[in-house]
């Protein structure tokens, strides 16, 4: 368990008869790892994150956060997590620095120094009420609270959702800067693909409440492969992949998304008879476009 | 835990400066209101005990957690490594702080402080200072839980006064409980405050634990909450009604063993008949008196029927009107009737005694009349020197009482005891004038009537139970349904169809309290809940009774002691015990009262035994004895002893008569001066001069 900061097995939250949230998820986060936990909005990220903090009780499974279970034991969890909720509202009438002031008292590992480094570094003015911040800035205060306690995971609700872009990438930045130096692990859920694809070394994809895939970054993109054929003549009907996600015919061209790609399988495409095979890389985005579209096969 | 409570002050401390503002504020108003428009008294009470702090309780439990959803903080608050239970105190606790001192802020400037040089709050009104806050925190702790489960302080507000009767009902079995375990009223209103804030403590917590921190819907457990209290309020209630029940038929068995009459058809005197009926023949004597009244309207004012008037305080002519209407032949059929009432064996008059205490007793007053007629006749028979006749009319006086000692109601019994002193006070005047005229055998006839007297108000008591506490108490039981006679006693009080059961309004009625919350109040009493509370009431009220009918069969002096620390004990200034035991306590302390009334009568009939027995000792002797002791056993097998003493009546010689007292209620020795207006006052006593 000690290689894993996070483990659920069989999570599911049940909010009504028909209304399921989570599905059963497994999921394993290695420790030291930037782990991005994609999914549409509405596929129930924030649930598992919010019953991962105990702030919501599951249905059913188990699951570990740092060796602990949260709801039996919220509060260590909490004390060792640093959290970030999805449009994380704070007390609008506190400044930055009776914010600071409210929460350090409840963290032991408080580090006043790191706090300050992260005021200047994010350029936040500690007599600035709360409602007179910024987007941006609101969540910088939110991510210094996350930090200053020195959490040996962070747990981030996309943090950036409803930032505009060049927000986005100074308080991205200011993550990777932290992930640097501090060789944190980070639990990252976001919809936005392309800033999680810079930070991130691990990837989940969650749908509708199911964890479709969990894999390394690098191995994702290994395995989740375009195969691009084409045909002389009309494309047959028949042609088929093992781990086949999509199949888009333009003309005389014929483009499969493939979520198991191994070199040999290319072999069994030959008795089509294609003119020439291509295989494409692909980006998280288009992976993740694959996985959760709507025209996906699987 | 500073930090939440700098942070709960801060969230807060606009609402407070605001609240001491207004508080400040309607503190001066009454300065410039007209001085008719209202009472300042009337406006503090009002305002600094009620409007007031009933607004801030509201208010301060309704915005102390809804603020949190509002302002969508919640979600911080609750990521930060507290215990939701610690987050939860904190709020409830810092905000009832600023809530008390709010609170005690308005009690103090609007009781305390001397309004146009007067202050309105006395050191007894302590109690205003504990109550009002401790009301307020069950209003705050109900607007918590109401804030809680609809997450909108406007909505909140609005349904506390439901949400707080509904905890009042499920606590409502289990208050009653309290009630009948609580040693006294600070006691119970300790244990009914804290019932109820615990209650919407629990509910709230819950809430805040499964709605607020889990996200789950709170339904399941705010049902499986309300039914364990239910079980537990309902479970006592059922096992205190267990109880009580079981209390109250050891109490009525063993009271049953006492041989004391417990329901209205043990009281109901056996038929008897016509023949020995005296009541009848009294019916004749009633009618002749309306027909003499017929007959002489005018000269009728004079008569002491019906009217307080005494005879010997009226002018010789006016004493003439009486005589001549005394000489009328139907006057003598009358006084004829009267003696033969008196001698027969039985007296029943046609009295409905299912009807309860709304049973109409026409026929008492009547009978105390024709006593104020007797003491009349004998009056004037002494005044026209026929003395003998004059003595049997008194001695007629004397037995007319007996005619009601056979009915088990109290006032029938009293109206006896009347009846007996005014036969008395007849023969105050005439023991100075017989002078011979009056044989040793009409002396006789006199203590053989005295001898045969009731001395005692045990059918009385026994009925008073059985008509009065007994007869509430099956009603509200359920044990008796409500007659006709009683539904037009309750239509007689003006309101009809309250909508009360029928038990409650004859309740309300018969104790003079028929306001809206006295009829609440007889309304919880006679329902299932007030059940063990009325019969635990019932089975004091029956070894209430128990003990005065077995005081009234001691003398008075014999049962001294017991009766004072039975009154002491039924003191209604012992308010708590006056509240459990309400119903026979609206009853008992006059009963004991009753028992002294006895006491003077028999201290009355004994000491004219005596008397007559020292006249006969005279006629025997010439003189009168030196001692009492003389006269018995030569007269009376024994001496009577003084009730009020337990030792001999007093008696000495003066001059050629003697003085014959007792001591009276007072117990002490007034050297036999008797004012017959005031018979609690002085000694009860018989002076002959001759």
């Amino acid at each position: 368990m000690a290689e894993y900061v996070i483990e659920t097995q069989g999570l599911t939250k049940r909010y009504t008869r028909r209304n399921e949230a989570v599905k059963s998820l497994d999921l394993k986060v290695p420790k030291g790892s930037v782990y991005v936990f994609l999914g549409r909005n509405g596929a129930g990220k924030t649930t598992t994150i919010r019953m991962l903090l105990g702030l919501l009780q599951k249905t059913a499974g188990k699951a570990e956060v740092l060796g602990l279970d949260p709801d039996k034991n919220p509060v260590p969890i909490k004390k060792r997590v640093g959290y970030v909720a999805d449009n994380q509202k704070m007390y609008d009438w506190m400044t930055i620095q009776e914010t600071i002031n409210f929460c350090r008292p409840f963290y032991p590992t408080w580090n006043n120094s790191l706090a300050e480094d992260l005021l200047k570094r994010f350029e936040l003015p500690k007599r600035a009420k709360i409602k007179e911040l910024s987007r941006g800035m609101n969540g910088k205060v939110a991510l210094l609270l996350a930090l200053a306690h020195q959490p040996e995971l962070l747990i981030l609700d996309d943090p950036t959702s409803g930032l505009d872009p060049v927000v986005r990438r100074e308080f991205l930045q200011g993550i990777i800067e932290i992930i640097h130096q501090e060789a944190k692990t980070v639990f990252f859920s976001t919809h936005i693909i392309t800033e999680a694809e810079q930070i991130a070394d691990y990837a989940g994809v969650l749908e509708e409440g199911k964890l479709l895939l969990s894999q390394p970054l690098d191995k994702l993109k290994d395995s989740v492969k375009q195969i691009r054929l084409i045909f002389e003549n009309k494309v047959p009907d028949d042609v088929s992949f093992p781990g086949l996600l999509k199949k888009e015919l333009v003309g005389h061209e014929l483009v499969l998304t493939v979520k198991d790609y191994a070199p040999d399988a290319l072999k069994s495409l030959a008795r089509f008879n294609p003119k020439s095979t291509e295989v494409l890389d692909l980006n998280l985005e288009d992976i993740f476009v694959s996985l959760v579209g709507k025209e996906a096969v699987a | 835990m500073k930090t939440l409570i700098w942070k709960e002050w801060r969230e807060q401390r606009l609402f407070f400066f605001l609240a001491v503002g207004i508080i400040v504020l309607s503190r001066i108003v009454p300065y410039f209101l007209p001085k008719r428009m209202v009472g300042y008294e009337t406006y503090a009470v009002v305002f600094g005990c009620f409007i007031l702090p009933i607004l801030f309780s509201l208010f301060l439990g309704a915005i102390s957690f809804t603020g949190e959803f509002i302002k969508n903080t919640k979600s911080f608050l609750l990521s930060q490594p507290l215990t939701s239970k610690r987050l939860f105190w904190t709020k409830f606790f810092s905000i009832l702080v600023l809530l008390f001192v709010l609170v005690l802020l308005t009690l103090f400037v609007f009781l305390a402080l001397p309004f146009k040089g007067t202050v309105f709050y006395s050191r007894g009104d302590w109690v205003i200072f504990l109550l009002v806050p401790l009301s307020m925190v069950i209003l705050y702790s109900a607007a918590c839980f109401s804030s809680l489960l609809l997450k909108n302080s406007l909505t909140a507000i609005i349904c506390t006064p439901f949400v707080l009767l509904f905890g009042i009902l499920l606590v409502l079995p289990l208050s009653v409980v309290l009630f009948l375990i609580s040693s006294s009223l600070v006691v119970f209103n300790f244990f009914a405050f804290s019932l109820l804030i615990a209650t919407f403590l629990i509910f709230s917590f819950l809430t805040w634990q499964k709605a607020i921190v889990k996200d789950v819907s709170p339904a399941k457990t705010i049902f499986a909450t309300t039914a364990v209290i239910l079980l537990i309020s309902f479970g006592s209630h059922a096992i205190a009604n267990l109880v009580a029940s079981q209390k109250l038929n050891k109490t009525i068995q063993q009271a049953k063993a006492e041989g004391i009459k417990l329901t209205l058809q043990e009281i109901i005197p056996p038929p008897v008949s016509d023949k020995d009926n005296a009541a009848l023949v009294y019916q004749q004597a009633f009618d002749l008196i309306d027909k003499l009244k017929a007959k002489y309207k005018e000269e009728w004012k004079y008569m002491p029927y019906e009217s307080q008037i005494k005879t010997e305080k009226l002018t010789l002519q006016q004493k003439n009107v009486i005589s001549r209407i005394m000489k009328d032949p139907e006057f003598a059929r009358f006084y004829a009737l009267l003696e033969r009432a008196v001698n027969l064996p039985s007296c029943r008059f046609n009295l409905r005694y299912e009807d309860g205490p709304a049973m109409l007793l026409p026929h008492l007053s009547k009978m105390r009349s024709l006593a104020r007629l007797l003491a009349a006749r004998t009056y004037i028979l002494a005044q026209e020197g026929r003395y003998k006749e004059a003595m049997e009319s008194a001695t007629t006086g004397l037995r007319l009482g007996n005619s009601l000692a056979d009915e088990s109601i109290l006032i029938s019994q009293l109206v006896r005891i009347a009846a007996d002193q005014i036969a008395m006070d007849s023969f105050r005047q005439l023991l100075n004038n017989f002078n011979g005229a009056v044989s040793v055998r009409d002396y006789r006839n006199l203590i053989s009537a005295i001898d045969r007297k009731d001395k005692s108000l045990t059918t009385g008591l026994e009925g008073e139970l059985a008509l009065g506490g007994g007869y509430f108490f099956e009603l509200g039981l359920g044990k008796r349904r409500i007659t006709a006679r009683e539904s037009e006693f309750i239509a007689s009080g003006g309101k009809k169809n309250i909508g009360f059961p029928a038990a409650i309004r004859v309740m309300s009625r018969s104790f003079g309290q028929d306001n809206i919350g006295s009829q609440i109040f007889w309304t919880i009493y006679c329902s299932y809940l007030g059940k063990p509370v009325l019969k635990e009431d019932y089975a004091f009220s029956i070894q209430g009774y128990s003990t005065l009918i077995r005081l009234s069969q001691k003398t008075y002096f014999s049962a001294k002691n017991e009766t004072s620390e039975w009154e002491r004990k039924i003191s209604i200034t012992e308010k708590f015990a006056a509240m459990k035991h309400i119903v026979s306590l609206l009853m008992l302390p006059a009963l004991g009262r009753a028992n002294q009334q006895q006491s003077i009568c028999t201290a009355g009939l004994e000491s004219l035994k005596l008397a007559t027995a020292l006249k006969i000792y005279k006629q025997k002797h010439g003189n009168y004895p030196d001692m009492l002791l003389s006269v018995s056993p030569e007269i009376i097998p024994e001496l009577p002893l003084d009730p009020f003493t337990g030792k001999d009546y007093i008696y000495r010689k003066e001059g050629k008569g003697f003085i014959l007292y007792s001591v009276g209620p007072n117990e002490r020795d007034d050297n036999g001066v008797y004012d017959p207006k005031h018979p609690t006052t002085y000694d009860i006593a018989w002076k002959v001069l001759n």
